[in-house]
């Protein structure tokens, strides 16, 4: 464990390197918010109940936790994977999955330290806006985060071992990622798609990911109906670890690196 | 009669295409996914511009096809952006950090051409292909008032908004000789703003407007060559002002170059 937690300091002491970057991110985060809230706020005019859910599903989803939930685990693990590069990491007593998604995961949260802040200031400024509904609320809202950034990042995993077979997959992860960015609501907000596609969906992980934990922090969610949905995660993350434990030894084994 | 170093930069051009088609034909699955990839991504617009025209009957004006039309003009620029220019610029950081920019200096070939056109992404192509044609067909197939001029007219208006936008992105890559990141920047700049793009302008606030279209000027390749096919619209002055903004920003992008070259250190040996 020890080691994991030398290369989060580690990465996040990378992170920082380029401070103009660094420090440049969040206005990226900032933008990412202003283009879908500018045309679907368009829908909610007159109703000042459903503007404000507006604004704090996009800026919950697209500037906060959105970015978290990106694919470059994939992408790391993929081309480490086709380079040759995983036998550096392979010799060690460490375990690769998990490094390249420390290797992204830790950079992120780094970065997303300033737009966490000017939430804060939002929530001290807007609380009728942005601050959660409850305590309670916000609990379940961070167990939810929690949980639906480990499944993503299983399903990450999953899909940059297919580099063990495919070797170039980089369009491939595209492909995955814009497919769960979709289903999740990035695109169209989750609450309003159709009944039956939620319902479709509800037995997935994917609602459960970002667009349920905004609900649960809007109070949209009693907490009597929390039960259900932690259940259907927490299978879901022991059915994707099983298959991370199957799939990638058997990866290894089909795996052929180049070099000294 | 062609002057010299125009020939043999095209005689180049054609070595990185030849060069590019090789790399295109080991990667033949990366090359489907691209293109599913591409197809997905226009069809989830799609289905958000759909479910948006449910909620409301039209967005100030604009209709549902006239959405299509502009999303199909914005996508124009990110494709050709990312076939001929986007990824080699995107590199051009890593490169300078780790030593590798010392060959353009050492090549006899005009070394902003050589970084910016130096592979060609050939599944983009074929990708962009099957995707904006469905776009063009449908927004413009069924409109009363399409004549060949304001096709034409749309089409320079479009063509000289996509040189200002390379000449502003090769502006925001020599500021790589000066920040040795400056990745975020280019994604802001670029890409979080050039998601407005596929947004009518006359929703956003004047001062908004004003960015797209003197700072960050994605209006001239999404926003103008539609309005010019959908309304009456004012071309001589958009012409203008594209002109203007083209030289402006080339001067720019070669002072920019200019000194950074200048202050330019290799970290190989």
């Amino acid at each position: 464990m020890k080691k994991y937690l030398y290369l989060i300091k580690l990465q996040i002491g990378l992170a920082t390197v380029y401070r103009f970057d660094f420090y440049w991110r969040w206005v990226f985060a900032i933008v990412q918010v202003l283009v879908p809230l500018s045309i679907w706020t368009l829908t909610t005019k007159g109703d000042e109940a459903k503007t404000i859910h507006m604004v704090l599903y996009f800026v919950l989803f697209q500037g906060l936790l959105g970015n978290i939930h990106t694919a470059r685990t994939s992408y790391f693990i993929a081309r480490s994977i086709s380079r040759g590069d995983a036998k550096n990491i392979l010799l060690k007593p460490i375990y690769f999955p998990v490094v390249e998604a420390i290797r992204v995961i830790s950079v992120i949260l780094a970065r997303l330290c300033i737009p966490f802040v000017i939430f804060i200031f939002l929530t001290i400024l807007f609380p009728h806006i942005f601050a959660p509904a409850g305590i309670s609320e916000f609990l379940a809202f961070m167990v939810f985060v929690i949980l639906g950034t480990l499944v993503w990042n299983l399903i990450m995993i999953i899909v940059g071992i297919l580099a063990f077979w495919f070797i170039e997959i980089h369009n491939l992860i595209t492909v995955v990622d814009l497919t769960f960015t979709f289903l999740k609501g990035a695109v169209v907000p989750f609450f309003l798609f159709p009944a039956i596609v939620k319902s479709v969906l509800n037995v997935t992980p994917i609602p459960y990911m970002l667009a349920f934990p905004i609900e649960i922090y809007s109070g949209n969610i009693p907490n009597s109906q929390l039960l259900l949905p932690f259940v259907v995660l927490l299978i879901w993350t022991i059915f994707l670890v099983i298959i991370v434990k199957v799939l990638y030894p058997k990866g290894l084994q089909k795996y052929d690196s180049y070099g000294a | 009669m062609v002057p010299r170093g125009i020939i043999k930069h095209i005689k180049i051009y054609r070595l990185f295409v030849k060069f590019s088609l090789m790399v295109f034909f080991t990667h033949r699955f990366d090359f489907i996914m691209s293109a599913i990839a591409n197809l997905l991504w226009t069809v989830f617009q799609l289905i958000g511009i759909s479910v948006l025209f449910t909620k409301i009957p039209d967005l100030k004006g604009w209709q549902f096809n006239d959405l299509i039309l502009l999303l199909a003009f914005s996508q124009i620029f990110f494709y050709t952006a990312y076939i001929f220019y986007d990824a080699n610029l995107d590199r051009l950081g890593a490169k300078i950090r780790e030593g590798e920019f010392d060959r353009y200096l050492l090549s006899p070939v005009n070394i902003k051409f050589y970084a910016s056109f130096e592979k060609l992404s050939i599944p983009q192509v074929i990708a962009t292909i099957v995707t904006l044609v469905p776009l063009f067909v449908y927004s413009l197939g069924l409109r009363d008032n399409l004549s060949i001029s304001k096709l034409v007219l749309s089409g320079i208006v479009l063509i000289i908004g996509l040189i200002v936008l390379y000449f502003f992105r090769l502006t925001l890559s020599g500021l790589n000789f000066f920040f040795e990141e400056t990745e975020s920047l280019k994604f802001t700049l670029l890409n979080g703003l050039g998601e407005f793009s596929r947004i009518p302008l006359d929703i956003l606030p004047n001062l908004a407007r004003l960015l797209f279209i003197y700072i960050v000027p994605f209006a001239f390749i999404s926003f103008y060559p539609t309005t010019i096919i959908v309304r009456d619209t004012k071309i001589p002055v958009i012409l203008l002002t594209e002109v203007f903004l083209l030289m402006f920003f080339a001067v720019i992008s070669q002072l920019v170059w200019r000194k950074g070259l200048q202050t330019y250190s290799s970290s190989s040996s």
